[in-house]
């Protein structure tokens, strides 16, 4: 059940989204959930679900982008707009712009090579200059630094914590673990997605698919011996959606 | 660790350490031509590091055949190859038969690779995938602490820890995790925060009073959840506040020691285990906490008594548990 100042949302309210609508299937889906989900303005829900389609629309630009896949060591940049740690993380340069450092990654993807939890970041960041605008999310977040779930900006900190949810929605980052993962490549360990609605999720260098083959994947690269099957985990990274609609406010 | 300096040190290790890489490589490749069975036996020396030896791969390639390598040096040839060659392989990479010359090998190559930290990328990922292997394969506790070291020696660099971590949260061993806790008591603030990060503890102050309660209440909860601690899977890779292991409530509560690594099949559940077990899966998290604390408590303390406290209805045993608390 969906509530907005503590008053339960009517279904017929969803109707100013079109059948097929992300928005709409997520407020659905919140609506025949047995849990409340609690929204203190309208304003907080509609952030809420653009934030959500914006996710899921950058998931899909990041897939066409030409990103590539590499591990830590092999990461690399666009020397334009970032700088390479020691780490393998991208570290904004000085003086160069949040947003177009950002969007770049999503327009010139062939610059870029790193691992799956880095690219879940920059589906978030790309998503957040969309729905803040460029102007806004350059004021809010005038340093960056993209590497694994290191550094994290405070405000985006639960996106890469693994919560237990009732339920999960698109644009939900997901993990899907491989716990007896062939040591020689632990870059297989586990795969971070996207959940995209449709039992689809994508997942930097494994591209879009569903659980399934994803799954197959994985299980491809388990160690010899192995007992443990890789499994999608009840649980979700989800940023603080009402801390960042607040930052939304004019 | 091998021997790092001394007389008997072989003297491309000592080139390496006190002139750098290039030095070192440029004296063996004007031996390998003057003095080639000289080079070769430098090569063979059982106390030769293995940083240097993997600085002079190239070197090797073409020059000196494998045969006349030693049994090591050429299983390191292989699994170097194999290892650096791993992340293009898109999946299916190449295994090597897992057994003592492959391990003893890996163990060569990590400790005396670790020795070379930094010195050259393809060198520390091979560092790091052997601690992989030894601990995932052959679950060789005995590195722990090396790895541990290494994490920490890391940080200090701003290097990358990302797989070593991984190593760390896959063995979950209360042995790396009290060698961890040390690391609390450091000066160095990145020590501590690191420590926290892999120990799932929340932010402390800095002084040192404030270190050393935290260390000695960690302690003090690992010497007790020991025997109960399960491996959780998660690490740097899923999350930025991974968890490594957690304490498995059911067993504390019928005092029933696991193995994190659990490779070893537990003995089944007797009847009066199994309705215990049942009975306390419908209890809240508080009080599974609570049961559980004062169940393995009681047991240590008197086995009599327990024996009997655990036969009684749950909520008899809530209510014992509650008052038996409010005692300490």
């Amino acid at each position: 059940m969906i509530t907005v100042a503590g008053k339960r949302l009517e279904p017929a309210r969803f109707s100013e989204y079109a059948d097929g609508d992300l928005k709409k299937s997520v407020l659905s889906a919140m609506d025949a959930s047995s849990r409340v989900y609690a929204f203190a303005t309208p304003e907080q829900l509609k952030f809420e679900l653009s934030l959500r389609q914006e996710t899921v629309a950058a998931a899909h630009l990041l897939d066409r982008s030409g990103l590539r896949f590499a591990v830590f060591r092999h990461a690399a940049s666009n020397p334009a707009y970032w700088s390479m740690t020691r780490e393998g993380g991208f570290l904004l340069k000085s003086g160069a712009e949040p947003a177009k450092a950002i969007l770049d990654i999503f327009s010139n993807g062939s610059a870029y090579a790193t691992e799956c939890a880095t690219a879940m970041m920059i589906v978030l960041y790309g998503a957040l200059v969309k729905v803040y605008g460029e102007a806004r999310f350059n004021r809010l977040f005038p340093k960056i630094e993209l590497m694994n779930w290191h550094h994290l900006d405070p405000r985006l900190e639960s996106f890469g914590k693994m919560d237990r949810m009732p339920g999960y929605f698109p644009g939900d980052r997901r993990y899907f673990a491989n716990p007896d993962v062939d040591p020689i490549t632990p870059q297989w360990q586990g795969e971070n997605v996207i959940e995209l609605g449709g039992g689809l999720f994508y997942g930097h260098g494994i591209g879009i698919r569903n659980a399934e083959s994803i799954l197959r994947s994985l299980n491809r690269n388990r160690a010899e011996g192995a007992d443990q099957a890789a499994y999608l985990m009840d649980a979700a990274g989800r940023p603080e959606y009402k801390r960042l609609a607040a930052l939304a406010a004019p | 660790m091998n021997n790092r300096r001394g007389a008997a040190a072989n003297p491309l290790d000592a080139l390496r350490r006190d002139r750098g890489p290039g030095p070192c490589r440029a004296f063996f490749h004007s031996l390998k031509s003057s003095k080639r069975a000289y080079a070769v036996g430098l090569l063979n020396d059982p106390k030769l590091s293995f940083a240097t030896f993997f600085l002079l791969l190239p070197e090797m390639d073409g020059a000196v055949p494998e045969e006349e390598l030693s049994e090591r040096n050429r299983t390191a040839v292989r699994l170097c190859g194999i290892l650096l060659d791993a992340p293009n392989t898109g999946g299916g990479a190449v295994h090597p038969e897992y057994g003592e010359t492959v391990r003893d090998t890996l163990r060569w190559m990590f400790s005396a690779g670790a020795e070379a930290d930094g010195m050259d990328a393809d060198l520390d990922r091979i560092v790091d995938l052997s601690a992989c292997i030894l601990l995932q394969i052959y679950r060789d506790a005995e590195i722990l602490p090396e790895v541990v070291r290494l994490l920490f020696l890391r940080n200090r660099k701003g290097a990358l820890l990302h797989d070593l971590a991984w190593a760390f949260f896959r063995a979950a061993d209360p042995r790396a995790l009290r060698v961890a806790a040390e690391y609390l008591l450091s000066p160095a603030a990145e020590d501590a925060e690191l420590a926290r990060l892999l120990l799932h503890l929340p932010k402390a102050g800095n002084t040192t009073r404030e270190k050393r309660a935290q260390y000695a209440s960690y302690l003090r909860w690992l010497e007790e959840n020991r025997p109960y601690l399960a491996r959780t899977g998660e690490s740097f890779n899923a999350s930025c506040k991974p968890n490594a292991c957690s304490v498995n409530l059911g067993a504390k509560y019928l005092h029933r020691k696991i193995s994190p690594a659990g490779p070893a099949k537990p003995q089944p559940l007797t009847e009066l285990e199994k309705n215990c077990l049942s009975c306390f899966a419908g209890a809240s998290r508080e009080e599974k906490e609570l049961l559980a604390r004062y169940s393995s408590k009681l047991r240590e303390a008197d086995p009599v008594r327990w024996n009997d406290w655990i036969r009684r209805p749950l909520n008899k045993q809530i209510l014992s548990a509650r008052s038996g608390e409010a005692e300490r």
